[in-house]
């Protein structure tokens, strides 16, 4: 199945679904059809994701402690306490630093890798295309506990990046303890695991596009890096565009790799605002926790606003 | 599930968003401290009794729960393994919601924190008796005067060293500080990579092993009251600064962690570390590896002392029975059981823990051991943290600083008011 | 077609480098626990043994826990398919008060991190009565964003004459969404059928606080609990398990890349 770009929207329109002549008694019974499928999803979201949401809001404006939970109503209202604090945060201000210094790098590269991936598999892979693409994929469907543990033994001082380093005349740090490489080494990390997924999502995109037109840019003399800037990547737009948007919700809620390999250290230089989230769950300080991850909500909110701006129109 | 419980769920969650918003705190909560309950019943415990329980004690404590229903044949026990990183997350939240299990295994150092959150009952009057317990362990399960906790076994952390290594270098087992540096060095100069491994990052535990520092200095966490912390001091500046001297020495590095959990073993055997402080588990591991060379390759000293003492970290495992407890009275009775000195020894030959009832030694075999009697000596020199509610939190700084000590970023006169200041705003409520 | 080594030869390299951490992952399943902490560097064991195999499943309730994580994430699934597509059915082709309500709420909640609503949804699946049950498991899972914004862009794009069509022959909405609409949606489905096992059956810390009792457990708890032992970890169990936790999805993802790419290019790129 191929779908330009072009003809979705016609398609959503008419959400009537119906010829100009149809009667309010039809239109009733038409909406109720409508809750009624709408109705499970609905309770179900209302009771377990809304309702917990709303919960957290107040949460974050109280000085709710883990002591309180046996009495929540026994909590002190702070308003915007919490957050004024968490500004003042010296831990929470580096928090956000790293969370920035995670996504900024690791996004774009992520990013661009896979695209490289995605680019080589469609043009010109015939052979072993499946063995290509489901080894690419591995990493996002294999479990993190486990394969911290592998990554710790490959980034390790006598490990075995290092020997390979050190087969080819360089002597490599000591990655993960060292403040200025553990963060690019979960960066790496973090991009091996996810890149699976954008190969994926850029694939798909390459498939969508019209092959006429690139025939036809190629007989005018084209090269393939103009053909490449020209059309592949302005009509690959929106499959960049959903891939940012995913990466980047993703990306801002670091945590797994730095729980699993670096604890946040050394000194705090791979703490994210998750990170200190969970902590602060971890110490009980439920009031505060809340408004940290209220802060990274709207953040990442904003964040996916303004790529939707950057990338959509032209 | 009924439709009932769904609109009584939603009911109490919207309730509950909308109380929020107008209520004050109470002033009164946590004034008086409650006294023990009273005893429990004479006769066999009946029923089912659920038991949270960590690591190996969690896979042997069934063995004993066995024992336990061949005396009790209307009682069922089923000890639940958890998964210790993850206990504290497990058990926080299911005192959160009241809906808990009867009884669980914990660390002395969280102890406060669930008392704190309402969530342990008080030890029954005459369960048992505190002069069959070690008396720092024991002590460990009192919180603002009350008992919350029955402790199981202990587990403190002296030194273990290459003994070849030492004797290849002729040095003997440092006593005092002014020797250890030294010892440390002659391990390195005799083949050990690193004279010793210190923990300096958060993965590491790092503050079990810093604050016996404080201690052997002089240095306190807090004024006996609890009521303040007292960092500020030269005795703590004064154990900062032996902390970091390994480093400075160049017989430790300051990247020092225990992890991967299960190296520690395997390094000290390959020699890559010739020191090491840990505990008690440190010993069948390395037993496992080294086999008929252990006796060889491995000593264990007491706590080279400070100026004040040689205190070393108590830690081990006590039984709390949770306030929400279905059947607390079986729990009760189950911890009776476990302490009896017959099956506490039968449990440490179980798991190899070191029992909490002294006399349970000799029936597990414990007193001929070379090993266990220098940890039996160092047991006679140990401290524990205070028993309080925000201990994680306070715990995650000191180790914060020892990282930062270590690797310099700040010097121990500075670590030490800058840790008091900010301790002071977390409080030890 | 020629083979283009230019394309092969780098590609492959970034394979390998791709899927190495997994094949040491999975020799080191087959490793005595001594020669995994001594670090070697080889691919294949020098010893190869089935004893961690073989503990796994003595030592530890894997099969347990193994029909655990199945139970749950193929129901996750199954409710996900199901009123996903309910809702993205009446969001894009039918007309109802308070579409538009719904739908921006619906949107909204995807960027929501899990953290934020964490604790207060433990407090409220436990007031329901709920904890320690394949209820609390599952429910909380069962009405994702993410499925409503998949379903819906692959539905938006079929064409209303079916739909009209089968009205006109007397069928209701239920009747069209599941004859008509959803056997046009295999793709569709198949990616939120890949997006949904992958996150059910990796979940970790909802089912950690969520399973009180062991026989409740999951495969990432269960493998978190059977790797850590006292105060040092079993590497040759954690890489056994965590071998043998990867190859169902694997496997499905094997057997469904091809709707699952056709899927997520018919969805996600409108």
């Amino acid at each position: 199945m191929t779908v330009t770009t072009k003809h979705a929207p016609a398609a959503v329109n008419p959400a009537a679904g119906g010829s100009p002549n149809r009667k309010p008694a039809w239109r009733r019974k038409q909406a109720i059809a409508a809750w009624v499928l709408a109705l499970p999803f609905s309770l179900l979201f209302l009771a377990f994701m809304v309702g917990p949401l709303i919960a957290s809001l107040l949460i974050s404006m109280t000085d709710m402690r883990a002591r309180d939970l046996r009495n929540p109503l026994a909590v002190a209202f702070v308003g915007p306490g919490n957050f004024l604090d968490l500004f003042g945060d010296e831990k929470f201000l580096i928090a956000i630093r790293n969370t920035l210094y995670f996504a900024g790098v690791g996004m774009p590269l992520t990013v661009a890798v896979a695209l490289l991936i995605a680019l080589a598999l469609n043009n010109g892979i015939n052979r072993f295309r499946t063995v290509f693409r489901v080894g690419f994929y591995t990493p996002v469907v294999t479990s993190i506990i486990a394969i911290g543990i592998v990554w710790k033994y490959i980034l390790e001082p006598d490990g075995l990046l290092n020997h390979a380093l050190g087969t080819i005349g360089i002597s490599g740090p000591d990655w993960l303890h060292d403040t200025s490489t553990a963060m690019p080494s979960l960066i790496v990390m973090a991009m091996w695991r996810n890149m699976g997924t954008l190969m994926i999502i850029f694939l798909a995109g390459l498939q969508g596009l019209p092959q006429d037109v690139f025939e036809a840019a190629r007989v005018d003399g084209a090269n393939a890096w103009q053909r490449f800037r020209l059309l592949t990547l302005p009509l690959l737009r929106p499959a960049i565009l959903l891939g940012c948007v995913m990466i980047s919700v993703y990306y801002f809620q670091f945590f797994e790799e730095a729980f699993v390999m670096t604890g946040g250290g050394p000194l705090d230089s791979t703490k994210s605002i998750t990170y200190f989230t969970y902590d602060q769950f971890g110490f009980g300080n439920y009031g505060y926790a809340s408004a940290a991850s209220y802060v990274l909500a709207i953040a990442i909110g904003l964040v996916t606003l303004v790529q939707f701006r950057l990338l959509r129109e032209k | 599930m009924t439709p009932k419980k769904w609109f009584g769920a939603l009911a109490v969650a919207t309730a509950a968003s909308i109380a929020l918003t107008g209520c004050g705190r109470a002033d009164n909560t946590d004034a008086e401290p409650e006294g023990q309950s009273a005893a429990i019943g004479e006769g066999p415990a009946t029923g089912d009794i659920t038991i949270w329980a960590m690591g190996l004690e969690g896979e042997s404590m069934p063995e004993i729960a066995q024992a336990f229903q061949a005396e009790n044949p209307d009682a069922k026990v089923t000890i639940t393994a958890v998964p210790w990183d993850d206990a504290p997350t497990k058990i926080s939240t299911a005192i959160a919601s009241g809906q808990t299990p009867d009884a669980t295994l914990i660390n002395p150092s969280a102890l406060a924190s669930y008392v704190a959150t309402d969530g342990f009952a008080p030890v029954p009057e005459g369960l048992v008796d505190a002069a069959d317990f070690d008396t720092n362990a024991f002590r460990s399960t009192e919180v603002n005067g009350t008992n919350y906790a029955v402790p199981l076994y202990v587990d403190t952390r002296p030194l273990f060293y290459r003994k070849d290594l030492a004797e290849k270098a002729g040095v003997e087992a440092p006593k005092t500080w002014d020797e250890w540096n030294g010892f440390a060095k002659a391990l390195q100069d005799a083949g050990a990579k690193e004279g010793m491994l210190l923990p300096t990052g958060e993965l590491g535990f790092t503050e079990q092993v810093l604050i016996p520092f404080l201690w052997a200095a002089g240095g306190t966490l807090t004024d006996q009251a609890q009521s303040e912390f007292t960092l500020d001091t030269p005795e703590v500046v004064a154990g900062l600064t032996q902390y970091r001297s390994f480093i400075e020495d160049g017989v430790a590095k300051d990247t020092g962690t225990y992890e991967p959990w299960g190296s520690v073993e395997q390094r000290l055997a390959d020699g890559d570390i010739g020191s090491v402080i840990q505990g008690p588990w440190l010993v069948p591991a390395l037993k496992e590896i080294l086999g008929d060379e252990y006796e060889d390759k491995i000593g264990v000293a007491t706590l080279p002392a400070g100026p004040a003492s040689g205190a070393a970290w108590l830690d081990g495992g006590q039984l709390a029975v949770f306030k929400d407890a279905k059947n607390a009275e079986g729990a009760w009775k189950f911890i009776e059981f476990i302490s009896e000195p017959e099956q506490a020894a039968e449990f440490s030959k179980l798991t190899g823990d070191l029992p909490a009832v002294t006399a349970a030694w000799e029936p597990a075999g414990l007193n001929e051991d070379p090993t266990t009697a220098v940890f039996s000596d160092q047991l006679a020199d140990t401290g524990t943290p205070p028993a309080v509610a925000t201990w994680n939190e306070v715990a995650q700084v000191i180790a914060g600083y020892g990282e930062k000590v270590a690797r310099g970023a700040v010097t121990p006169q500075d670590a030490a008011e800058q840790m008091q200041s900010e301790l002071s705003g977390i409080g030890l409520e | 077609m020629r083979a283009r080594w230019y394309l092969y030869v780098p590609l492959s390299a970034a394979l390998l480098a791709t899927i190495f951490p997994f094949v040491w992952m999975a020799s080191g399943a087959f490793k005595p626990r001594q020669e995994i902490l001594a670090g070697g560097a080889s691919i294949l064991p020098h010893n190869a043994t089935l004893e961690n195999f073989r503990d796994l499943f003595t030592r530890t309730d894997f099969t347990g826990y193994f029909l655990n994580s199945g139970l749950v994430a193929v129901a996750v699934v199954a409710g996900n398919l199901v009123f996903c597509s309910m809702l993205a059915y009446a969001l894009t082709k039918l007309e109802f008060p308070g579409r538009k309500l719904l739908f921006g709420t619906v949107m909204t909640m995807l960027m929501v991190p899990t953290v934020v609503t964490f604790i207060p949804l433990f407090v409220l699946v436990t007031k329901m009565g709920l904890i320690n049950t394949y209820g609390a498991l599952i429910l909380p899972f069962l009405a994702t964003p993410l499925g409503v914004f998949i379903m819906r862009q692959f539905i938006s794009q079929i064409p209303d004459e079916l739909i009209e069509a089968a009205r006109l022959d007397g069928a209701g909405e239920f009747r069209i969404l599941f004859t008509v609409i959803l056997p046009l949606c295999g793709p569709a489905l198949a990616t939120l059928a890949i997006l949904q096992f992958l996150s059910s059956w990796n979940e970790f810390l909802w089912p950690l606080v969520a399973a009180q009792t062991e026989d409740m457990y999951t495969l990432p708890v269960g493998i978190a609990l059977i790797s850590a032992s006292a105060n040092s970890v079993n590497y040759g169990l954690l890489l056994a398990g965590a071998t043998l936790i990867v190859l169902p999805i694997l496997g499905l993802f094997l057997f469904l890349q091809r709707y699952f790419i056709q899927g997520v290019a018919t969805t996600g790129l409108k």
